[in-house]
């Protein structure tokens, strides 16, 4: 009989005091997610910057998801990412997550026969905070990781004697994980190879497991599913193509960091078993060790809560608080972040087009655009290369949507339903279009959809509220601005610049002041003066009584360039401009330096000027 | 112990059961009863899945009573608005009260309990059963990447739905034209385009599962299954700025060809690559003495210009040619633009050979992207033409027979002018079309939130049997029947396939 190890009143009290300081430690990470990340941007930004993790609840969703390995995990990352919607929901989803992984974690190091288990089952959770702290939404990976993990605890914990039946029986959990969690099985069978060979010594049961893994996933993805060799093996991880076009170099090296802290937890829980100090047998633990230990604890913790800080990036944090705001329509919210972006040379082109809209939206295209960083692109339809399709038809929606021009944003609209699925913006903006142009019923079919989303649901109801009552829809100012300015003339679209379809539309409304502000900011970023001057009447027309600063500037521009005078008519004007338009002329013919150096100089001054754009091809405030 | 409860709680159960005849008899009669997808008054085959509906009016319960001069009635009682009919009751009704009708009566409760009654509606069902299986393709209202397009099939007198094909089982690919030889599940053939594993045809034949190193436009079995005629397309699609269908497509050039099976060649045939004419959508007769097509002058010089100025001025006309073992005789024009004033496509003419079902909508060959599209039925012995009766004012297209001829299904945009659904209308021995239904789901709400478009229905007498990951394999192999490319006036068949490919 073995002896009883003598009772350490010490060391019961920090076992009974490590649960509440972990359940403390997982609060603080809710409302370190909650109030720090804001889980409600990554939710506005999947189908944009992130894949849009589809759920719908209905029998052909649950079947389709279930005929593929891995759409188990894709199911429920899409449950759980519709929660997203709200910071507090989203981060107690994700905190949920983090806990399931970590106890999972944990148990499987105890298995192990580690006595130090909390540190290595904490070390995925820090991996997936740093990654949360880059809205990199690894959602997917947790759960994957999450129920591997308790399928390595279930595996172990069955005693099963017997090495052939241990390996039917391994064999039988990954075939079941693999139509799970799809690739990520294969870091299960890692855990289990390990764990046979290294702990349990029965190579015979590692021997089996390996081959048996591989070839469970080779029948049932490729025989069975009819995937592609490759593909059968890197199913819903992140090496599959779908998931690795999302993930940025960073954000590779983090999901590689989180896999591996899963697949070598136990490992170095062990190792820091073995390397640990041992307490003597007899007598009470020295006590200038438990200080160290605890000194020690502390300083890991602080270190780990500023890695995890630093990580955070509140650049792609405002980026995306402008994008949400955007999509939103609240355009002050959106001058107000990008006036807290420290260094505005961090605009990303997407947050930029948000603030000309922004400035469009409030009438200040023509008075503040470059006091931003302006690129020539951003205007003309997003058609920047390069960029993901989910980023390029949101932002083309947007464009679109603002201008009325239904059918063009209806094509958006659908390309994305087509590329990234049912998105909530996307439904939103489908319904939307559909109401303006009187489509009621295929309106419906997108309302409908979005009241299956619980953060949709009561925006779905109010507007199937409005469908059923009689003149419901007249009420919403955007529908009303839809319907005033949309397409008149059909024709087939041609293969046209962008200023000539703003000048089609404002040829149909001449009093949408949206499009004309486009046309104005597009010749802006053009420097294409010459159709300022041309198209100046528009502005009267749009409802302007004055000219605004940049208009001005170009106007200004091409008189003192072509040497001909322009006619402003019915259009106030401010002297401050012309002056302004003196000084920089002046400054920039005094100053003797290259290109560079005249651009530093100017920019101090002149920065926000049309004249400095029009002179580099960018804005000073870079 | 255990028993004597759960007995209990039965008899109890049934206790609280209201009395259905009881109810209906005493309640007071509320006017017609609404209900979605509208069933009311429609014809249906005897072998058709459940009719499941939602009565759209607000209620605490409801008690729905579903009989026929013969057999038992149907009871339900249900708190939710969604009524589920058994199946076997249903079926079983459904063969006591062939070529009768039955009818459904509604009562429903409210907070004020007080029930009423609405008027019964009948539905007639039909002597002739319709085929067994549905195939269709199912796709996102728009699919220029081709990201989740499959070809599905359904069983009709379940709500089974199975995938056969699916274009993510070869990276984005794009499933179109499936055919099948009078209804039967076997032969058929089925074209798609891949950027990686290329354009090709996929034909099953006895068994044996074939790929042709080429890509078959729209195709048609001959009756001996000897022959697949295809049209080859330059197909593009475009957009428009107002009108309420965005999407619109022409076909550049076109031309009609054939393959023969045993000789594994193709050719053209004769007059059907005209480069001065557009020809497309062929479809043989029952008795494969004549291939009809649609036809229309080509009103552009080649590819000068996209869409062509003249592209709404494009009308087809209906013709056939007829075939004798090998030998191709005169074309003829069956239907003339100029008779309707519209665009004649997609002929298909009836298993017995009486009638030529086409569509007709203002111009073009894309009856799908045009509100005007409505279903024309063409009497062969007389000449006369006229609209179906079961058109919408939105687009209906893509129409087939059932192998008994009595049935047609065929896509719809009723009721939202995006989504395409399967409507079922039985055809009378006049030509006659009862109103048209959706098809059935088990879940009368599906169609209100789904995302998907239905098109080219096709209905065959029994499943497919090739599994799907047969299929896919025969796709991504290396092995392929090469054939020679179709030269004639009009580009030749791998530039079709460039131009096809988006």
């Amino acid at each position: 009989m073995r002896p009883k190890p003598a009772s350490n009143p010490q060391s019961n009290i920090g076992r009974y005091a490590r649960w509440p300081i972990l359940i403390l430690l997982f609060v603080a990470i809710a409302v370190y997610l909650a109030k720090a990340i804001e889980p409600s941007l990554i939710y506005s930004s999947l189908g944009v910057f992130h894949a849009y993790p589809q759920f719908q609840g209905d029998r052909e969703s649950l079947v389709r998801h279930l005929s593929i390995p891995g759409g188990i995990s894709q199911l429920l990352t899409g449950l759980a990412s519709q929660w997203y919607f709200d910071n507090w929901y989203g981060g107690a989803v994700i905190t949920g997550l983090l806990a399931v992984l970590f106890a999972g974690m944990y148990h499987l190091i105890e298995l192990h026969h580690g006595r130090i288990k909390v540190w290595p089952a904490t070390l995925p959770v820090i991996f997936a905070l740093f990654m949360y702290g880059r809205y990199d939404h690894p959602t997917q990976w947790l759960i994957s990781l999450a129920i591997a993990a308790w399928a390595a605890v279930i595996y172990l914990a069955i005693p099963i004697h017997g090495p052939v039946i241990s390996a039917i029986f391994g064999c039988m959990i990954l075939g079941l994980c693999y139509q799970l969690i799809g690739g990520t099985t294969l870091v299960l069978a890692a855990i289990l190879v390990i764990c046979e060979t290294a702990i349990r010594k029965r190579p015979l049961v590692a021997g089996i497991l390996v081959p048996g893994s591989i070839c469970i996933i080779w029948l049932v993805g490729t025989w069975w599913k009819a995937l592609e060799p490759l593909q059968a093996f890197v199913i819903a991880s992140p090496l599959d193509k779908a998931n690795l076009a999302w993930l940025d170099t960073r954000a590779r090296w983090l999901c590689a960091g989180l896999f591996a802290a899963v697949l070598f937890g136990p490992c170095i829980g062990l190792a820091l078993t073995l390397l640990s100090p041992q307490t003597p047998n007899s007598g009470r633990p020295k006590a200038w060790l438990q200080r160290l230990r605890r000194l020690a604890d502390v300083a890991i913790i602080v270190l780990i809560c500023l890695l995890v800080l630093a990580g955070h990036q509140t650049q792609t944090k405002y980026q995306l608080a402008i994008h949400k705001a955007g999509m939103e329509g609240d355009w002050q919210a959106v001058l107000n972040l990008a006036a807290r972006i420290k260094d505005p040379g961090q605009l990303t082109p997407a947050s930029i087009l948000e603030i000309d809209r922004a400035l469009i939206h409030t009438g200040l295209l023509g008075q503040q655009m470059f006091s931003y960083p302006q690129d020539p692109r951003i205007l003309a339809l997003f058609s920047l290369e390069g960029i993901g399709q989910g980023l390029q038809f949101a932002k083309r929606l947007e464009i679109h949507l603002d201008l009325a021009d239904l059918n063009a944003a209806e094509q958006d609209a659908y390309e994305l339903l087509e590329v990234q699925g049912p998105v909530p913006f996307v439904l939103e903006a489908i319904a939307r279009i559909h109401m303006a142009k009187d489509q009621y019923e295929a309106a419906k079919v997108a309302l409908q959809n979005l009241l299956t989303l619980p953060g949709a649901r009561q925006l779905a109801r109010g507007w199937l509220a409005r469908l059923e009552g009689p003149g419901g829809l007249d009420l919403d100012p955007e529908l009303k601005r839809l319907r005033q300015f949309r397409r008149l003339r059909d024709e087939p679209v041609k293969d046209q610049l962008f200023d000539q379809i703003l000048l089609d539309m404002i040829a149909e409304h001449p009093n949408n002041r949206v499009a004309v502000d486009y046309l104005m900011g597009y010749y802006l970023l053009t420097r294409q003066d010459e159709k300022i001057a041309a198209n100046l009447d528009m502005l009267l027309a749009a409802g302007y009584t004055f000219l605004p600063r940049h208009y001005h500037q170009a106007l200004l521009i091409y008189a003192d360039r072509t040497r001909q005078p322009v006619q402003v008519r019915g259009l106030a004007m401010d002297s401050s401009v012309i002056d302004e338009f003196s000084r920089f002329n002046s400054v920039a013919r005094s100053v003797k330096a290259d290109r560079a150096g005249l651009a530093r100089h100017l920019a101090s001054q002149f920065g926000d000027t049309y004249m400095y754009y029009y002179l580099f091809g960018l804005s000073g405030v870079r | 112990m255990i028993w004597v409860i759960i007995v209990f709680i039965c008899i109890i159960s049934s206790g609280c059961r209201p009395k259905v005849e009881a109810i209906l008899d005493q309640a007071e009669l509320a006017g017609q009863v609404q209900i979605e997808p509208d069933y009311k008054a429609v014809t249906i085959p005897s072998n058709i899945a459940p009719l499941n509906f939602a009565i759209t009016s607000h209620a605490d319960r409801y008690l729905v009573k579903i009989y026929g001069q013969d057999g038992s009635p149907i009871l339900l009682y249900t708190r939710c608005p969604q009524i589920r009919v058994p199946i076997r009751q249903w079926q079983a009704l459904l063969n006591q009260n062939k070529a009768g009708q039955i009818w459904i009566e509604v009562a429903t409760c409210g907070r004020d309990r007080r029930w009423r009654r609405y008027e019964p509606f009948a539905i007639y069902v039909a002597n002739e059963p319709i085929d067994r299986c549905l195939v269709y393709r199912l796709l996102r209202p728009q699919y220029n990447y081709f990201k989740d397009i499959g070809i599905y099939q359904r069983d009709i007198q379940s709500f089974h739905q199975s995938c056969i094909l699916h274009g993510s089982q070869f990276r984005d690919g794009c499933l179109n034209c499936h055919t099948f030889l009078n209804n039967r599940p076997e032969p058929m053939a089925i074209a798609i385009r891949s950027g990686q594993f290329g354009s090709s045809c996929i034909y099953a034949d006895d068994g044996q599962l074939e790929k042709l190193g080429t890509r078959l436009g729209h195709t048609s079995w001959h009756p001996s299954g000897r022959l697949l005629a295809f049209s080859a397309f330059d197909v593009r699609m475009f957009f428009h700025t107002a009108r309420p269908d965005v999407q619109d497509v022409v076909e550049m050039d076109s031309l009609i060809g054939y393959y023969d099976l045993e000789g594994r060649k193709a050719g053209r045939i004769p007059g059907l690559a005209d480069p001065n004419r557009l020809e497309t959508q062929p479809c043989w007769s029952a008795d494969g003495r004549y291939l009809y097509f649609a036809c229309a002058p080509k009103l552009w010089q080649a590819n000068k210009q996209f869409p062509p100025e003249r592209y709404a001025e494009l009308r087809y006309d209906i013709q056939r040619i007829s075939y004798n073992d090998g030998y191709w005789g005169q074309v003829e024009t069956v239907v003339s633009s100029d008779r309707l004033g519209k665009s004649c496509l997609m002929p298909r003419p009836s298993p017995d050979g009486r009638f030529l079902l086409f569509t007709a909508c203002d111009y073009g060959c894309f009856p799908i992207y045009q509100a005007s599209a409505d279903l024309y039925l063409m009497d062969l012995n007389t000449g006369q033409i006229k609209a179906l009766e079961c058109n919408s004012q939105f687009s209906d297209s893509w129409h087939t027979w059932s192998s008994n001829g009595r049935w047609l299904v065929f896509a719809s945009k009723r009721p939202t002018g995006r989504f395409t659904r399967l409507y079922i209308t039985h055809i009378d021995t006049d030509g006659r079309a009862s109103k048209a239904f959706v098809l059935p789901q088990a879940d009368p709400y599906f169609y209100d939130r789904f995302l998907y478009a239905y098109n080219l229905p096709e209905l065959i007498v029994g499943p497919v049997r090739y599994s799907n990951r047969t299929l896919v394999r025969t796709i991504r192999s290396k092995r392929a029947i090469q054939v020679d490319s179709i030269t004639s006036a009009t580009p030749v068949q791998t530039q079709y396939q460039q131009f096809g490919q988006r």
